[in-house]
C-alpha cells in the first residue's frame, strides 16, 4: 500500500521567554516523531494534554515550522518544494478543528464558506459553485437550503458538518482531524464519527485522527500512535495497541478509562504523579518517574522505539519481543 | 420527607430577550444518606442548573420559579440568603469542573482551606491550621507541610481539584455536589480523583450528587442514576437496572451510540437530529423529533414520569397504559 504521508524524526522546539525577558526556556513540543499513513487509512494519535498531538498536526499543515525532520506527501518532502507545488499541497492536506464555533467566520453564509476553497484552489468553474456547494452539503448530511444560512443558525453538530464540508471541498488526500468530536454533545458525536468514516470510504481520503478519548480512537483508527511528552512511545495496528499493549504508559492509559458497565469491577493500577512539564522533561525515559517497573537504566538512558512485531513498536527498555 | 435531600417539582428558568429558557422544568428526585446519585445529561439538559438551584446560586436573569428543596427537613428554597450562607460550604458543598476559577489566585491554598474552616466555625481558630494540613493530607497532597503556603498556580490541574475537594469537605458536609469534577483532567488523573471522592464519601459518610455526561464514570461510581434531557427527567433507576434494562428510547440511544474500548463495532448507532432549542419546547415529548419509536400521541402531549418497576421511572408513552 502507498503511504500518503510519511513523517520522519519530526522535532518542534518552542522558545519561551519569561515575563521579564530574563530567562528563556525551550519546550520540545514534538521530539523525534516518525510515522506513516497509508492511502485510505486512519492513524489515531492519543495522549494526555500537552503531549504534542496538536503541534504534530500543525507541523504537517505547515502552520508551524519544524525545527528539524521531514514530512513527505506522496514521497515529496513538503519543506523543500517550489511555491507552485505548495499550492497543491495546501489543497491536498486539510484540517477539521475541535471547536466548530470558532472555526467558521460568523459573517459568511455557508455558501460563501464552502465557495472560498473552491475559488482559491480552482476546484470547479465559477458557474458551478452553487452545484458544488449543494453536492458538498448533501455529502455531509445537510440540506441544500442550508447554503443561505449563517453559522450561528446551526447547532454544534451541524457546524462540525460544515467544517467537514469545507475540508473536503478541495478534494484532499489527507485530513487532520484534531479532536473533532470532543466539543460536541454525546448524542451527536457518533453521527460525526460515522460521517467521517463514510466519507473516508467514499473519497478514499486518509486521516490523522487526534483524540484523548481511547474509545473514540479505537473506533476510528487503523493504526494508533501513543504519545507521551513529545514522543511516540508505542505505535501499531489498532488491535496490537488495544489487545496487546506493550508500553507501561499505554497499559496505564487503557486501564484508566472508565468502563460503562456496572457489573465490571476493575482492578485499577495506580499511577504515580502527573504528567511532568515539557519544559523540564525527566532524564532518560521521560515516563520513568511514573512508571511502576522503572529500573536504574531508565533514569539514564532514553529507550528507542523497537520492533515488537510486524508494524508494532514500543519505546521501553523492558518490552522487547519475547 | 424521603432521604437526605428531596426535590419536588423544581423549575428554574432564565429570562433572555423576553423568552423564558426552561433550563430545569419540573424536576423531582431524592438522595438517600450515603448514596451517590448521578445526573447524566448533555450540555443544556439542566444538570448544572439543578445543582446550582440546590446551592441557591442561581443569579439573574435566572430564577427558581417554583418547587421545594428539602434538605435535612428544611425547605432551603425558602431560606433567607443569610441562612443559606451558613448552610452552603458547611452542610452542602460543591466542587466544579474548573478548580482554577474557583480558587483565589492570590491566597495560598492552605490559607484558603483554613478560611473555609474559620467561616463556618468548624474548629477553634487556634487549631485551624493543623486541621487544614490534615485536610490536605486527607486528599493526598504530597508534602502538605511544604505546600501549605503555595498559591494555586504552582499546582497541576489534578492537585487543584484535590485542594478544592479539601475545602469542600472541610466541614464534613452531609452532601457533596460534584459537577463534572474530572472533565477537565487527563484520563490517568480522572480515575484518581474519582477514587479519592469515592473513598472520602465512605470515610465521612457523605451523600454525593455526581453530575457527568460520561457513562463510564456513572457505571463505576453511582448507586442510582437520573437521565435528564431538555430540562426534564427522562428516566431514573438504580445503576444496574439502568445499564442492563434501559427503558427510555433516549437512554437506549445514548448507551448504543458511545464507542466502547471493549467491543468495537463497525458502524456506531447514532441518534438522529439535534437537541432542540431550550426556548422552543412544545407540548410534545421533548425527544419526539429524534425518537424512532415516536407515535402520534408523542407529538401532541408530553408523558408523565411514571414508576414502572420498583425504583425505575420512565417518561415515555411506550410505558403508559394510555
Ligand atoms: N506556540 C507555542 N509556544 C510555546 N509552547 C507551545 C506552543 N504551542 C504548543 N506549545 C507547548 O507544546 C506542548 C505540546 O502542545 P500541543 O498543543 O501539541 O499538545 P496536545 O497534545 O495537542 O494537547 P491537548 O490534548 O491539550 O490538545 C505543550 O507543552 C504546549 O504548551
Ligand atoms: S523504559 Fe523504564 S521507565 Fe520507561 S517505560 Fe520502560 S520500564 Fe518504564
Ligand atoms: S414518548 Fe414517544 S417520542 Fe417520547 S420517547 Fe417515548 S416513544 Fe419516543
Ligand atoms: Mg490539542
Amino acid at each position: 500500500m502507498n503511504n500518503i504521508i510519511e513523517v520522519r524524526n519530526l522535532v518542534k522546539q518552542f522558545e519561551l521567554t519569561s515575563k521579564l525577558g530574563l530567562q528563556t526556556h525551550c519546550v520540545k513540543a514534538v521530539n523525534g516523531v516518525s510515522f506513516d499513513v497509508p492511502e485510505g487509512e486512519t492513524l489515531g494519535l492519543v495522549g494526555e494534554s500537552g503531549c504534542g498531538k496538536t503541534t504534530t498536526g500543525k507541523l504537517i499543515l505547515r502552520l508551524v515550522k519544524p525545527t528539524s525532520g521531514e514530512i513527505y506527501l506522496e514521497g515529496k518532502d513538503i519543506n523543500k518544494i517550489s511555491k507552485k507545488e505548495m499550492r497543491r499541497i495546501r489543497k491536498d492536506i486539510q484540517v477539521v478543528f475541535q471547536n466548530p464555533y470558532a472555526a467558521l467566520d460568523p459573517k459568511m453564509t455557508v455558501a460563501d464558506i464552502l465557495s472560498e476553497p473552491l475559488s482559491i484552489h480552482r476546484i470547479v468553474f465559477k458557474y458551478d459553485y452553487d452545484k458544488e456547494v449543494k453536492r458538498l452539503l448533501n455529502l455531509v448530511g445537510l440540506s441544500e437550503k442550508d447554503a443561505k444560512k449563517f453559522p450561528h443558525e446551526f447547532s454544534g453538530g451541524q457546524r462540525q458538518r460544515i467544517g467537514i464540508a469545507r475540508a473536503i471541498a478541495t478534494r484532499p488526500k489527507f485530513i487532520i482531524c484534531d479532536e473533532p468530536v470532543s466539543a460536541l454533545d454525546v448524542s451527536v458525536q457518533s453521527q460525526i464519527l460515522n460521517l467521517l468514516n463514510d466519507l473516508q470510504k467514499e473519497l478514499k481520503v486518509s486521516y490523522l485522527f487526534i483524540a484523548h478519548g481511547l474509545n473514540v480512537i479505537r473506533h476510528m483508527s487503523d493504526k494508533v500512535g501513543v504519545m507521551y511528552l513529545g514522543k511516540i512511545v508505542e505505535i501499531g495496528r489498532v488491535e496490537d495497541i488495544f489487545n496487546n499493549p506493550m508500553h507501561p504508559y499505554t497499559k496505564v492509559l487503557l486501564n484508566s478509562a472508565p468502563i460503562p458497565d456496572p457489573t465490571i469491577i476493575r482492578e485499577r493500577q495506580a499511577i504515580k504523579g502527573e504528567v511532568p512539564s515539557p519544559i523540564t522533561p525527566p532524564s532518560g525515559c521521560s515516563f520513568h518517574p511514573r512508571c511502576n517497573i522503572a529500573m536504574e537504566i531508565c533514569k539514564n538512558k532514553s529507550p528507542e522505539l523497537i520492533k515488537i512485531n510486524e508494524g508494532h513498536k514500543a519505546a521501553c527498555h523492558f518490552c522487547s519481543a519475547e | 420527607m424521603k432521604g437526605l435531600l428531596e426535590i419536588k417539582d423544581l423549575k428554574t428558568y432564565f429570562y433572555l430577550d423576553k423568552q423564558a429558557v426552561k433550563a430545569v422544568d419540573g424536576v423531582s428526585f431524592h438522595i438517600n444518606r450515603n448514596e451517590t446519585l448521578a445526573i447524566v445529561g448533555e450540555s443544556g439538559s439542566g444538570k448544572s442548573v439543578t445543582a446550582l438551584s440546590i446551592m441557591r446560586l442561581i443569579e439573574t436573569p435566572g430564577k427558581i420559579i417554583s418547587g421545594e428543596i428539602h434538605f435535612n427537613n428544611v425547605n432551603i428554597a425558602k431560606l433567607s440568603s443569610k441562612q443559606m450562607t451558613m448552610l452552603r460550604g458547611n452542610r452542602i458543598s460543591m466542587i466544579y469542573q474548573d478548580p482554577m476559577q474557583s480558587l483565589n489566585p492570590a491566597i495560598s491554598v492552605g490559607e484558603q482551606i483554613r478560611e473555609a474552616l474559620i467561616i463556618h466555625k468548624a474548629v477553634p481558630r487556634k487549631e485551624s491550621k493543623k486541621r487544614a494540613l490534615e485536610l490536605m493530607s486527607l486528599v493526598s497532597i504530597p508534602e502538605a507541610q511544604h505546600r501549605y503556603k503555595d498559591i494555586q498556580s504552582k499546582f497541576s490541574g489534578g492537585m487543584r481539584q484535590r485542594i478544592m475537594t479539601a475545602m469542600a469537605i472541610a466541614c464534613n458536609p452531609d452532601l457533596l455536589i460534584a459537577d463534572e469534577p474530572t472533565t477537565a483532567l487527563d484520563v490517568t488523573i480522572q480515575s484518581e480523583i474519582m477514587d479519592l471522592l469515592k473513598s472520602l464519601k465512605q470515610q465521612l459518610s457523605m451523600s454525593m450528587l455526581l453530575i457527568t455526561h460520561d457513562l463510564g464514570i456513572v457505571a463505576e461510581n453511582a448507586d442510582r442514576v437520573i437521565i435528564m434531557y431538555c430540562g426534564k427527567i427522562m428516566e431514573e433507576a438504580n445503576v444496574r437496572d439502568l445499564f442492563e434494562r434501559p427503558k427510555h428510547p433516549y437512554t437506549i440511544g445514548l448507551m448504543k451510540c458511545i464507542p466502547r474500548i471493549q467491543d468495537n463495532v463497525d458502524v456506531l448507532y447514532s441518534i438522529p437530529g439535534y437537541i432542540p432549542n431550550a426556548s422552543q419546547y412544545s407540548e410534545a415529548c421533548r425527544f419526539h423529533e429524534r425518537c424512532e419509536k415516536a407515535m402520534d400521541i408523542c407529538r401532541q402531549k408530553e408523558p408523565e414520569l411514571i414508576e414502572i418497576e420498583e425504583g425505575h421511572k420512565v417518561r415515555c408513552w411506550l410505558y403508559c397504559n394510555k
